[in-house]
């Protein structure tokens, strides 16, 4: 298999196969990393769609000495925040009905405690949501995070020590 | 040391970022106080249950949706028309072969047409050069079925070159 600066070099000469190796590494982590934001399986193709169609397009402008999955994540990021915005009314209702009655969590009927924390992580606001994720979900680094998400490394550390807490605090009481 | 603070050693223990000296009194406290000691392993599994979450994928076609979407691949639509036609193309070669309505049909088309009548004499002129090849190969043969049959081939090539064709470049 091809790596990810080979697939880049390929899918930037137009090469069908790798934007198709592109999407493989990827779809999955960032449709995830979405729909954990978002709750909703349609709107989360819908972000996940437009992350891939803004990447494809911007891919000659991509700086090949960054991460490209950070950049990728940078521009989910701002797509779902956008989303959110927009749809934020909509957003607030939906939230007073999300813990556990999600049909894609019947995925983890066989799996307690991994159900209870994906109902805890709901509870958490959306910006720790995403820091906790990244971090360790996705193996993100502090600064990487920072990057992402375009706040100060200090910020990151502090709010993740408090998810983390609020997370053990959830988990516990359910 | 207090609770509060060997709390901030579990996180900063959590982050991997204690140096030897915190992790030694990080685990010291650890071994004699059980309700730290809970608090840690409760984070600890909190953060293994995270690592352990699972992936969610979008549908199926969703590469095939962003690789149209860029241009790289065509159109369904096209491959349909495509299929469509190769079907008519098929079927007017069997009516046009076996059918005896042809001739009559295609007559009083014609006859309503004068013009078309006029442009078809000249193809037939030129054709009729060519009968003696043709006609050891269809005895039945209508000149309006190679002249019909180029029409839908023209077709054909026009919607299979949209079909096959892949952009190279993205078009956006």
């Amino acid at each position: 298999m091809e790596n990810e600066a080979d697939l880049i070099s390929s899918a930037l000469e137009g090469d069908e196969d790798a934007y198709r190796g592109l999407l493989d590494i990827y779809k999955g982590r960032i449709f995830s990393f979405v729909y954990r934001i978002v709750r909703n399986y349609d709107d989360a193709e819908d972000i996940t769609f437009g992350t891939f169609i803004r990447c494809f397009k911007s891919l000659s402008s991509f700086d090949r000495s960054r991460s490209f999955s950070t950049w990728l994540f940078s521009i989910a990021h701002n797509l779902t925040a956008d989303f959110l915005r927009k749809n934020k009314q909509e957003y607030e209702l939906l939230d007073e009905r999300l813990p556990g009655k999600d049909d894609l969590v019947k995925e983890y009927e066989e799996n307690e405690q991994l159900m209870r924390i994906e109902e805890a992580l709901v509870n958490l606001p959306l910006i720790d949501r995403e820091i906790v994720i990244f971090f360790y979900k996705e193996g993100k680094s502090y600064k990487e995070i920072g990057e992402i998400l375009n706040i100060p490394v200090t910020t990151i550390k502090t709010r993740l020590h408090r998810a983390r807490k609020k997370l053990r605090d959830l988990v516990r009481e359910k | 040391m207090r609770h509060r603070e060997i709390e901030i050693l579990i996180q900063k223990s959590l982050d991997h970022a204690t140096n030897r000296e915190e992790e030694r009194i990080l685990r010291l406290h650890l071994s004699g106080c059980p309700a730290c000691r809970q608090f840690y392993q409760e984070l600890v599994q909190t953060e293994q249950a995270l690592a352990g979450l699972i992936e969610f994928y979008p549908r199926q076609d969703f590469d095939d949706r962003v690789l149209r979407k860029l241009g790289l691949v065509t159109s369904l639509v096209w491959a349909k028309a495509a299929m469509v036609l190769i079907g008519a193309w098929f079927g007017s070669v069997l009516f046009l072969l076996f059918s005896p309505l042809t001739k009559g049909l295609f007559n009083r088309v014609l006859t309503s047409i004068p013009a078309l009548v006029r442009l078809l004499d000249k193809a037939q002129l030129v054709l009729s050069s060519f009968s003696h090849i043709l006609k050891p190969f269809a005895k039945n043969l209508n000149y309006s079925f190679p002249i019909i049959a180029f029409m839908f081939a023209i077709l054909l090539v026009y919607f299979f070159g949209r079909t096959i064709k892949k952009e190279v470049v993205c078009r956006a």
